[in-house]
């Protein structure tokens, strides 16, 4: 069978920003893939570059951040090659993003009708009446009782999650093939988070979109993904199918954050740490950028940086520990005690 | 077991109310009831948990308890002595057995001293400790939260989020207090740093036989560290019970819908897992629901509900609830209260 194009490729995508402090790497040489109809997960500790990753793809970063080298690939165009103009076209049409705070991203000014509405006009052939007509419907679709009250309202006089379904609504607007959700639940309480989420499900199935969801939180990614990029100071570390990550990390550091996630439906006495903290570009370490940290690091782990490779069908890892073959952590000795 | 104890601190009928009467709403006498009502014990030794979502009352319960806001009626007996009844004189003295960690490592921290400065305040400012002894003191506390000395005249901002914590834990520990209220400790830090505060906590919880408030909105960490939890909405306490009770068998149908909320970092199960999906956004608290507050949101509400307060009562030894219809084993199966 011949492999489908992937409807989003990013390669060695590498996005610095060159302050008067020096230099961030915030991302550096990230690649991975987006089927069509497939979510996809990029998780991560904070400052990891998931946002950078993601703004990137949009042609969203910001002076004195740049990318450096890479391509992103969407449906075979290279983003990274096009105008300021042609993004813009693109953006809202063939792919669009929302973000954590739902509250700075809305315009205070404008009702929220008017905000959807806009977004239908830029980027279809439709009169004022029938964008109004798609806006009600969009409203009705994001689960908003009251479409037409609600269309007049401006966003301080929305929930935080009413706000966040109007992002989503705003997204979706143009039935984009890709949709970027930039920690979509963070800022909700649990309950609403909830809905959120099912909201997502329920609209991936309806439209097919691709979702790249980026989260902090491995229950939402086990909720919700079919696939994950794990990523660590800049790079990725680990990809793999939902399921295979979840019961067979390949990466220490994978492994680390799912064990020392505190979980409602199971008790340990002590929780696992990962000792230290994440490097900073500073102090970022030779090798291996985990081998600080890394429960398993030998001496080739402190002196060479290992490659992203395949180790099966479904996983990749860059770790020296799997450089023969496939191993399985959960046999593996630790040479650190933590 | 601690129940045959005298509580370390109990708490009765505690309420604050916080006025909003001013400018806009002058004309009407307006009030949000941050705390409306609340009777809770807490046993020398133990964790209690309290939990719910954003604007619920936490925070303004644990700053009345230490009196960092006075409350609008009730009592606060520490070791059997109205807290309320205190001289702020006394009071300054009783903070030595009563310490607060605050969420924000970022903000609570003064940014002009230095980390060996900070730690000191408490036995400076309580003349606890003076000369070689406040040194030794405070190296101690440093050794004892995992701060190397040779960071002791570094400023807050060289320090990470979970060193900042830890700071602040040692501020904290610094008097030996017997009660340690922790609000939100862990929420603002990345999972592999929680699991490392967590464990500290602890840690020390064992060593210093302390007592914590724990206060989260973070289901998984309040399951993990808690002896017993207490659910709170709306300014009120709807359920306490012990750990393994709640978290099992919740008799109060927000707790149900709370925890059938939460994500499980999990994704086998993802398929066949039965979600309560609470509908509609948390009431304000200035002007809570009638009857029952959860009643807007609760899928069993009926007309009792709607009208009447069920009363906060102990359905099973130590599990209090304050539902018309408590749930019983089993979830969603529901059974008259009268
Ligand atoms: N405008 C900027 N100037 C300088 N550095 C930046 C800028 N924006 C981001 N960075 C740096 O890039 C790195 C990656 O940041 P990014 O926002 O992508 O992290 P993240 O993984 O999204 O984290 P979080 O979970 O906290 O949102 C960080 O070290 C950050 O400090
Ligand atoms: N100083 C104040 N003046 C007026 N209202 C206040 C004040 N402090 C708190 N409130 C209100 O009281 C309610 C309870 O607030 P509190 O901070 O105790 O909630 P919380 O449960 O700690 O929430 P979170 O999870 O967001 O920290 C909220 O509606 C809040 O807006
Ligand atoms: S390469 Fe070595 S140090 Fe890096 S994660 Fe793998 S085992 Fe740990
Ligand atoms: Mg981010
Ligand atoms: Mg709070």
């Amino acid at each position: 069978m011949k492999q489908e194009q992937p409807l989003l490729d990013v390669r060695h995508l590498k996005t610095y920003f060159h302050t008067e402090n020096g230099t961030v790497p915030s991302v550096e040489g990230v690649s991975f893939q987006i089927n069509k109809g497939e979510v996809v997960a990029i998780v991560g500790e904070s400052g990891c570059g998931k946002s950078v990753t993601s703004y990137s793809i949009m042609g969203l970063v910001k002076s004195p951040g740049k990318i450096e080298a890479g391509e992103v690939l969407l449906d075979g165009t290279d983003l990274t090659t096009l105008s300021k103009r042609q993004m813009r076209k693109l953006r809202g049409n063939d792919m669009s993003m929302i973000f954590q705070e739902p509250l700075t991203s809305l315009n205070p000014l404008f009702t929220v009708g008017f905000q959807i509405s806009e977004v239908i006009v830029l980027h279809q052939d439709v009169t004022k009446k029938e964008a109004r007509q798609k806006t009600i419907e969009m409203i009705e679709k994001v689960g908003i009782p009251n479409a037409e009250k609600i269309y007049s309202n401006f966003p301080h006089q929305l929930s935080g999650g009413m706000r966040q379904r109007i992002m989503i609504a705003i997204a979706l607007a143009c039935n984009p093939k890709l949709l970027i959700a930039d920690e979509p639940t963070t800022a909700l309480d649990v309950s609403i988070q909830a809905q959120i989420l099912d909201l997502m499900k329920k609209l991936r199935k309806e439209l097919e979109t691709s979702i790249l969801i980026i989260t902090h939180d491995l229950g939402v990614v086990a909720e919700m993904v079919d696939r994950v990029v794990v990523m660590y100071a800049g790079k990725v570390v680990e990809e793999g199918t939902v399921y295979e990550l979840f019961r067979d990390p390949k990466h220490p550091y994978t492994k680390g954050l799912l064990e020392s996630t505190p979980k409602i439906h199971e008790r340990k006495d002590e929780l696992y740490s990962i000792k230290g903290t994440v490097p900073t570009p500073a102090n970022m370490p030779k090798g291996c950028s985990f081998s600080p940290r890394c429960a398993f690091a030998g001496d080739k782990c402190r002196e060479q940086q290992p490659e992203l490779v395949q180790v099966n069908s479904g996983q990749k890892v860059s770790c020296w520990l799997h450089e023969e073959g496939e191993v399985s952590l959960h046999e593996q000795k630790q040479t650190a005690a933590t | 077991m601690s129940r045959n104890r005298q509580p370390l601190l109990e708490i009765k009928g505690l309420k604050k109310h916080f006025d909003i009467s001013s400018g806009w709403f002058s004309r009407e006498q307006k009030s949000v009831k941050a705390v409306d009502g609340i009777d809770l014990k807490v046993y020398p030794g133990e964790t209690l948990g309290i939990v719910g979502e954003s604007g619920c009352g936490k925070s303004t319960t644990g700053n009345t308890i230490l009196r960092l806001l006075e409350a609008t009626e009730g009592q606060i007996l520490f070791e059997g002595e109205d807290l309320a009844k205190l001289s702020n004189k006394q009071m300054r003295e009783k903070r030595k057995d009563i310490q607060m960690i605050f969420q924000d490592p970022f903000s609570s921290l003064n940014p002009r001293m230095k980390v060996f400065d900070l730690i000191a305040e408490p036995l400076r400012s309580h003349k606890a400790a003076s000369g070689r002894e406040l040194k030794k003191q405070v190296y101690e506390l440093m050794e004892t939260v995992g701060i190397s000395k040779s960071f002791a005249e570094r400023f807050p901002h060289e320090f990470s989020g979970g060193q900042r914590q830890r700071i602040g834990i040692a501020r904290a520990l610094a008097l030996k207090p017997k009660l340690i209220v922790c609000d939100e400790p862990v929420s603002a830090l990345d999972v592999s740093i929680q699991s490392q505060i967590l464990n500290l906590l602890d840690r020390l919880q064992k060593e210093f036989n302390l007592t914590y408030i724990f206060i989260a909105h973070g289901l998984p960490a309040i399951k993990h560290i808690s002896d017993r939890v207490a659910v709170m909405y709306l300014g009120k306490v709807v359920e306490l019970a012990d750990r393994d009770q709640l978290f099992e068998k919740p008799m109060h149908p927000y707790t149900e819908g709370l925890l059938s909320s939460v994500p499980i970092p999990d994704p086998e199960n993802r398929n066949n897992r039965e979600r309560i999906i609470l509908k509609g956004d948390l009431p304000s608290p200035a002007n809570p629901p009638s009857g029952c507050r959860f009643h807007t949101r609760c899928p069993y509400a009926d007309e009792k509900c709607r009208t009447e307060e069920p009363a906060f009562s102990e359905e099973r030894d130590g599990h209090h609830v304050m539902c018309h219809y408590p749930l019983k084993a089993g979830r969603g199966v529901l059974v008259g209260n009268s």
